[in-house]
């Protein structure tokens, strides 16, 4: 049966009801009068007709007659047992009795077996199994029950500020849908449709209590109570329950009532967000349980959700893949592909929940809906999915990294990259493949100063520097820099004791950042360097020079000037190497002699502030033109010097 | 013209008079306290059985502060309310369920009196109005159990008979329209089983010169089967607990007395 009065009216007998509560109190105890609660059946007799001949005999044989006389009862028993049937019953139960307890068995009691296997089990089963009901005492029909349930809830949650709370027009917009959704359009006839207002009722109040001063005129919870009412009639009341169960259910309708709704086409009443919600959770439900059933992934998940929804055009939200929502279609791309990763790599596996799984959904459906006429389709979101997917797994595959990070460590810097990502939805709609090898790059590069204390944040940082200055130059995007393999090669560098020793973590953090700010000013030559296999080589050559200074002068800001230095050098006059005129062994050999013969005119003009300007021009100078390099002695070596000093 | 004034008084009011009460639904919390008493009480208690002397727990009175809250929910809210007729009910179930039957008979004019104020608001026959008119002979049936396992031999089949024929004469008088539904209301189920077990005890009590077996287990099954549903006889006939798929909780009990009486021929 449908509410028989319009919602307003409902809400105003609310009001009404919390007005005079003492009323209400009337009500309610005529209601508690009337639940069931246990009473025991009278005790059923002994079997006596059943157990005659056995208590007869007993007391025939020798060990029975002893113990009628021990007892001094042998008259009396002989009177009975001249007529046992005749007898009373009292007498009848006695010695019944005191035959089981003679023959140490049990007495057979008339009626069915002793009590059910229910009495076995647990204390509220075995109560479950006394109680008996009763049909209420007043007549409530389900619309009084539902101003009822409404009215005590509202008093149990908001207390002396119920009545308030029913009189905001913002709140009481919250009630009535809430009201409509779940009972206007359905049966409020049984008690489940009672616990499910109530426990959702519950949570609003206590949602909005909470954050009084932000609720909108037009919060999103309305999709969020819309889409469980659309689950009620789906998969039925207990799915429904099970969601509003699960801890964290609150903090989501309070996320959800404080989000503004910038297009009412897209929350209320038929808009576009609520069958995406009621799709999406279905999905869920039906085919990834794990995720369904781990509250901070499923409201992670819901909380993107909505967030992406008030960011979005409702043409993009509307569009569908394969007849399921885009949102949806993006969510069950991410969890296939997150399951297929978790199959080869244990550690993804058991981080892949939570925050890490709404970080993933957010990252792509960021770069979905930022370039939705590109990856709008099915197969392109399966790529995009794969490609993110497969490069944040690669970050718990990588030996570098999970040898000497934790794997909350891991777990906290893959978040924060994730946010990141979604950060720089643009970069990683136009070119996946880049910006996650990238991002494992990236971590590859930072993972000995993560180890050494830098925070999950300033790893987010430093991607996200990186991201912006290495899609700056659009070059470095197209032609195909080894990005990876570069950075996974300084990240080996950076690692060295020697280097190490000469950089804090913060500091190691802004290399990497120096070394992709050179690689952009000339990415054609570093891609020339990666097909000759030249990067690790040159890489090793370079840090290994730097990394032997014998001035003290490259450590912290100085090292990373002249790091990014000396490797825009090594580009400028790449030819030389890319043509085997010079290679990385003389490379490293030149820059530790240069450093040797700084040493021996410290005082003589040399500083940290022109160190670097020194080793570029040496640099320079020596791939222009290649000298024997024999010893910091040697002719050509010193005149070489000599020029160099010349230009500093 | 309404005074703007008389609704912001009317809530000041309220306000006030619920500043001096627990919670805002004072009464309705009281009956949840004596109902959870009444459980836990009630789960420690010995049902009497054969042979047995009232236990000293029972003799020190087992739901004395069950008892003790009802009288202060009396005292507080007014005896004439319809659920104070539900607790004075249950003040009388909980002295026959103990074995005291001396109390049980002192409060059986309050017992009747509650009565009228327990039927429904739609003149169905809750189990409370139900008890209430069969409480007499639930009394006199109990005290005979009571009774046997003190070993008073005067307790004869007719004792058990009279209650027995009593309950199922007045459940015959409910009328059909009156009657809850059985997933709704099992009073009329426990009562009905009740009866069957003094059937039973009249049985066992029967010298020679009682109605026989086979009747009073014909007068049982006529007694029980009105208060079950056909769901339930069909499970019966089944064999109860062995079919697939029912869960009777709180109704199993009547179910499988039923079955135990159709296997008695």
């Amino acid at each position: 049966m449908s509410l028989a009065v319009a919602i307003p009216v409902a809400i105003s007998a609310i009001q009404a009801l919390l007005k005079y509560r003492g009323k209400v109190d009337e009500i309610l105890a005529l209601k508690e009068a009337s639940q069931e609660i246990p009473f025991h059946l009278p005790p059923a007799p002994v079997n006596f007709k059943e157990q005659r001949k056995d208590v007869l005999k007993f007391f025939a044989s020798d060990e029975g007659r002893l113990a009628l006389e021990l007892r001094g009862e042998t008259a009396e028993y002989n009177a009975f047992a001249a007529d046992a049937l005749g007898a009373s019953l009292a007498m009848k139960t006695k010695y019944v009795q005191l035959y089981c307890d003679l023959s140490d068995t049990s007495p057979v009691v008339v009626g069915p077996e002793a009590e059910a296997r229910s009495v076995k089990a647990s204390s509220k089963m075995r109560l479950s199994y006394y109680v008996v009901a009763s049909h209420r005492l007043s007549r409530n029909p389900a619309l009084t029950r539902l101003l009822l349930a409404s009215a005590d809830t509202l008093l149990e949650v908001g207390g002396a500020n119920a009545g308030l709370f029913l009189s905001n027009p913002k709140t009481q917009a919250v009630v009535s849908t809430l009201i409509d959704e779940f009972a206007g359009k359905r049966d409020f006839d049984d008690d489940s449709s009672e616990m499910l207002l109530k426990s959702m009722l519950r949570s609003v109040v206590v949602a909005a209590m909470e954050h009084p001063e932000v609720l909108p005129d037009r919060p999103a919870v309305s999709a969020l109570l819309g889409a469980l009412t659309d689950l009620r009639e789906a998969k039925g009341d207990d799915f429904v329950a099970s969601i509003m169960t699960m801890p964290g259910f609150q903090g989501l309708v309070g996320s959800y009532l404080t989000k503004i709704v910038e297009d009412p086409a897209l929350m209320e009443g038929a808009g576009e967000f609520r069958p995406i919600l009621s799709a999406t959770l279905k999905d869920l439900g039906e085919n990834f349980e794990k995720v369904f059933k781990d509250p901070k992934a499923l409201f992670g998940v819901l909380e993107v959700a909505v967030t992406a929804a008030t960011g979005q055009a409702p043409a993009i939200l509307a569009r569908e893949i394969n007849g399921k929502p885009l949102m949806s279609a993006v969510l069950l791309a991410v969890l296939k592909e997150v399951e297929t990763q978790g199959s080869q790599n244990k550690l993804f596996k058991s981080a892949a929940n939570g925050e890490l799984l709404s970080g993933l959904y957010q990252a792509t459906l960021g770069a979905v809906t930022a370039n939705a006429g590109a990856l709008a389709d099915e197969a392109k979101i399966n790529v995009l999915t794969a490609t993110l997917i497969s490069s944040v797994a690669g970050v718990f595959a990588k030996k570098e990294l999970s040898d000497v990070l934790s794997r909350q460590t891991l777990l906290d810097v893959a978040a924060k990259s994730l946010e990141v990502l979604s950060a720089n939805s643009g970069a990683l709609a136009r070119n996946s493949a880049f910006t996650t090898a990238l991002l494992a790059g990236v971590l590859s590069a930072g993972a000995s100063a993560i180890e050494d204390g830098l925070s999950a944040d300033d790893v987010a940082h430093v991607l996200d520097t990186a991201i912006v200055t290495a899609t700056a130059n659009l070059a470095s995007v197209t032609i195909p820099v080894p990005l990876e393999s570069l950075l996974t090669a300084l990240g080996g560098q950076l690692s060295e004791k020697g280097v190490r020793s000469l950089l804090q973590p913060e500091s190691r953090a802004d290399v990497i950042i120096s070394t992709l700010h050179a690689v952009s000013q000339n990415p054609k030559v570093w891609s020339q360097f990666g097909k000759a296999d030249l990067v690790e080589p040159l890489m090793t050559a370079v840090f290994a020079g730097l990394a032997s200074d014998p001035t003290s002068l490259l450590t912290g800001p100085v090292m990373v000037e002249a790091a990014q230095a000396v490797l825009e050098a090594t580009a400028r006059r790449g030819w030389a190497l890319l043509n085997d005129k010079a290679n990385a062994d003389d490379l490293s050999k030149l820059i530790k002699m240069g450093l040797k013969m700084l040493d021996t005119e410290l005082g003589q003009g040399v500083d940290a502030r022109n160190v670097p300007t020194y080793l570029t021009s040496l640099v320079e100078a020596y791939l222009e033109e290649p000298i024997e390099l024999a010893s910091i002695a040697a002719k050509a070596f010193r005149d070489l010097h000599a020029e160099t000093m010349k230009l500093i | 013209m309404k005074s703007r004034s008389l609704p912001l008084l009317l809530s000041a009011l309220a306000v006030l008079l619920l500043a001096n009460c627990s919670t805002f639904v004072a009464k309705t919390y009281q009956l949840e306290q004596i109902h959870e008493m009444y459980t836990t009480e009630w789960a420690k208690v010995e049902v009497p059985k054969p042979s047995s002397s009232p236990t000293a727990a029972q003799a020190r009175n087992p739901f004395g502060a069950t008892l003790q809250a009802i009288r202060n929910y009396k005292a507080r809210y007014g005896a004439d309310t319809r659920e104070a007729a539900h607790l004075t009910v249950l003040e009388g179930m909980i002295h026959v369920q103990s074995g005291a039957a001396g109390m049980a008979r002192l409060l059986e004019p309050e017992v009747l009196k509650a009565k009228d104020r327990l039927k429904s608001s739609g003149g169905v026959a809750t189990r409370d109005y139900l008890f209430a008119e069969c409480y007499p002979e639930l009394v006199d049936g109990w005290s005979a159990v009571v009774g046997v396992n003190a070993g008073d031999t005067s307790v004869s089949d007719n004792d058990f008979l009279k209650a027995a024929d009593g309950i199922r004469g007045k459940l015959a008088r409910i009328k059909p329209e009156a009657r809850a539904l059985a997933d709704v209301d099992s009073g009329g189920a426990y009562l009905a089983t009740s009866a069957v077990i003094f059937y039973m005890w009249a049985d066992q009590a029967d010298r020679g010169n009682g109605p026989g077996t086979a009747a009073l287990v014909a007068k049982s099954r006529e007694v029980l089967a009105p208060w079950l549903s056909p769901a339930e006889i069909a499970a019966a006939k089944n064999g109860s607990s062995n079919s697939p798929g029912m869960n009777w909780g709180s109704r199993e009990r009547y179910v499988d007395w039923y079955a135990f009486l159709l296997k008695q021929g």
